[in-house]
């Protein structure tokens, strides 16, 4: 029970909160300075005890080192594995790879930029990191053969959001650890919707296909056998590995953690083998892993500390509260949290949004009854993560403030023009949101597959027990 | 100041190399280890688990001193590099500090009274565990060091004349 006068700090700990994570401070710390804030607004209220600030040793001590599980600790392991495949080169000759193995079809260049979105998707720690990259690494060569601005564009900005949605990314990981559910049922429960958004990009891209024009080296019929060899060699490994990494956990042969470790191990071998490996590219991917952790666990203490101060100031029945105020039925409570959602992901990265907000809406989602449309009412919040996620990665997508534009715009040569990429990125909307109704429609897609490979009944608070 | 930095990042890096290179190690040796029944697993895995609250607890300090956390930059880039500096400082003097303080205090304490009660570890029954609780303090001590000179490089800033100085 909350103190009488203290109500209204709750409401008004995420207005301030809202407002300083404008102040260019670092998100952790902001977070922190306004879970000290109120803190100290809610001790003067009778609300919170001096003691109370004991927990936060507790918890951030607890969460890392809960010797049950090693759930985290698969973290820097996926953030490594990405990390080699790209600072080894071995992402530039994935491109290159699939483009030869794919020359003849149409849209070649497309097609291999979506499927390198794909196969980088451990690499997507950071959505910005991944557009950039494909941006400089596909731009240049889609313009010389023909593309329009307005299809590169598009095609580059949607497959550097892929990573939010493809397993076994850390992206993933974070949405299933904050809505309470499974990771590697998760990472399985994508594979549905992720087909159909690979589809539908792939379909258009193809369709979409400027007139082909035959590559370096290519104009004199068709390609060599050995090129051919060649291409799919280089192709080969990196798809074995990221398969590996998710077959493994799905078939029981290892748990997450060892499967990323096993991930970790094979893009070093790869690197190995392709004569990618030197101890500069080493201490590089090290010092990635340690920095990129480093910008993850700060942000997952500073939300420690303000999920603990907004829990003790009544911010859950607060937010609960709100939406039953609303008076909408289930269906359109979730549509008002991807609303929120999509919303969010105009203004923060993938890292604010789990970490702050899903934990927030977590209730709202877990009093949500759906049972009887997905099926079962334990599958309920694997469909509603589900979808969250797919609607975080079209909030980055999204004109006039979705971010992979702008980080796209950014890496694009000058012809580009801002208003090319959002032409370009139309279509590719338009698929994402028919993906999202068509999970909406049909959960099945999304609760299937992991259904009848894991025990989703089993209780569990966030963590996968190993 | 900037020895302190450089103390910091030293310390800090040592750490990364030597966590994430045993954890990639270790962790893929587990998969086979198991099948050749080589070793006790669930031993490894707590030893990873130690390697991996290292590692996050090495690098947080390393992070900030590279600005290498997540900022939304929106409206900030618009001010002056001093006014800038200014929230910086107060976002260290007033929120990072008061943090690692908690965190060395309560942190503290229980390495210490684990320490005197002979605390063991989850593996190898080894009276250790008190290196384990160090371990946060340990990184909030780093991280301390790295917002002293942050905090440094801001006063540096501001005092500068206008139109000159270091950016913050």
């Amino acid at each position: 029970m909350i103190a009488a006068g203290a109500q209204w700090l709750a409401p008004a700990m995420l207005a301030a909160l809202a407002l300083a994570l404008f102040s260019g401070l670092p998100v952790a710390v902001v977070l922190i300075a306004v879970g000290f804030l109120f803190a100290g607004l809610g001790m003067l209220a009778g609300a919170v005890k001096s003691t109370d600030f004991g927990a936060i040793y507790f918890r951030v001590y607890g969460a890392l080192t809960d010797s049950d599980e090693i759930l985290y600790a698969t973290v820097p392991l996926l953030i490594f594995m990405g990390a080699m495949l790209q600072k080894s080169g071995v992402a530039d000759d994935l491109l290159l790879g699939v483009r030869d193995a794919l020359r003849r079809v149409p849209g070649a260049l497309a097609l291999a930029v979506i499927v390198l979105g794909a196969l980088l998707a451990p690499a997507a720690g950071v959505v910005a990191a991944s557009v950039s990259a494909l941006a400089l690494i596909a731009f240049p060569a889609m313009l010389r053969h023909g593309y329009r601005p307005a299809s590169a564009a598009g095609v580059i900005a949607a497959a550097g959001t892929l990573g939010v949605v493809v397993p076994p990314g850390i992206i993933l990981f974070f949405v299933a650890d904050a809505i309470g559910v499974q990771v590697p049922a998760m990472f399985l429960g994508m594979l549905g919707p992720l087909a159909l958004l690979l589809g539908g990009y792939m379909a258009f891209a193809a369709f979409a296909h400027p007139p082909v024009r035959p590559f370096p080296g290519d104009a004199s019929g068709p390609a060599a056998p050995v090129a051919y060899a060649t291409s799919l060699g280089r192709l080969a490994l990196p798809c074995l590995l990221l398969g590996g990494v998710l077959l493994s956990v799905a078939l029981g042969w290892a748990t997450l953690s060892e499967s990323a470790a096993l991930g970790a191990a094979g893009a070093v071998l790869i690197a190995a083998a392709q004569r990618k490996l030197n101890l500069h590219n080493l201490d590089g991917v090290i010092q990635h892993t340690a920095l990129t952790t480093a910008l993850v666990f700060f942000i997952y203490i500073g939300a420690t500390v303000f999920s603990l101060v907004f829990r003790l100031l009544g911010g859950g029945e607060f937010v609960l509260g709100l939406f039953r105020s609303l008076q909408i039925d289930a269906v359109g409570v979730l549509c008002v949290v991807l609303l929120v959602v999509l919303v969010l992901g105009f203004f923060f990265d993938w890292v604010e949004i789990v970490l702050i907000t899903f934990p927030v809406l977590r209730p709202v989602l877990e009093g949500l009854d759906f049972g009887a449309h997905v099926g079962a009412p334990h599958l309920a919040l694997y469909w509603a993560a589900v979808l969250l996620a797919l609607n975080l990665q079209t909030s980055f997508l999204t004109p006039p403030f979705g971010y992979a534009l702008l980080l796209a715009r950014g890496a694009a040569p000058p012809e580009v023009t801002l208003a090319d990429i959002y032409r370009g990125v139309v279509p590719y909307i338009l698929i994402q949101l028919l993906v999202i109704a068509t999970v909406m429609a049909f959960p099945a897609i999304a609760t299937w597959l992991p259904e009848r490979v894991f025990d989703l009944s089993l209780p569990h608070a966030g963590k996968f027990r190993e | 100041m900037d020895a302190l930095a450089r103390a910091v990042s030293a310390i800090s890096l040592f750490v990364a190399r030597l966590t994430v290179a045993l954890m990639v190690i270790l962790g893929a040796w587990l998969v086979p280890g198991r099948h050749l029944r080589v070793g006790p697993d669930a031993d490894l895995k707590e030893f990873i688990a130690l390697l991996f609250f290292a590692l996050v607890m090495g690098s947080l300090g390393l992070g900030y001193l590279r600005d290498a956390h997540v900022r939304i930059d929106l409206l900030s880039k618009r001010l002056s590099r001093r006014a800038r500096a200014a929230f910086e400082l107060a976002g260290c003097v007033g929120v990072v500090l008061p943090l690692c303080a908690i965190l060395i205090a309560y942190g503290g304490d229980a390495a210490w009274r684990s320490f005197l009660q002979g605390e063991r570890l989850a593996f190898g029954d080894l009276p250790l565990q008190w290196l384990v609780r160090l371990t946060l303090p340990a990184g909030a001590l780093l991280l301390l060091g790295a917002a002293l000179s942050v905090s440094a490089r801001c006063v540096r800033t501001l005092r500068a004349p206008r139109g000159e100085g270091s950016s913050a």
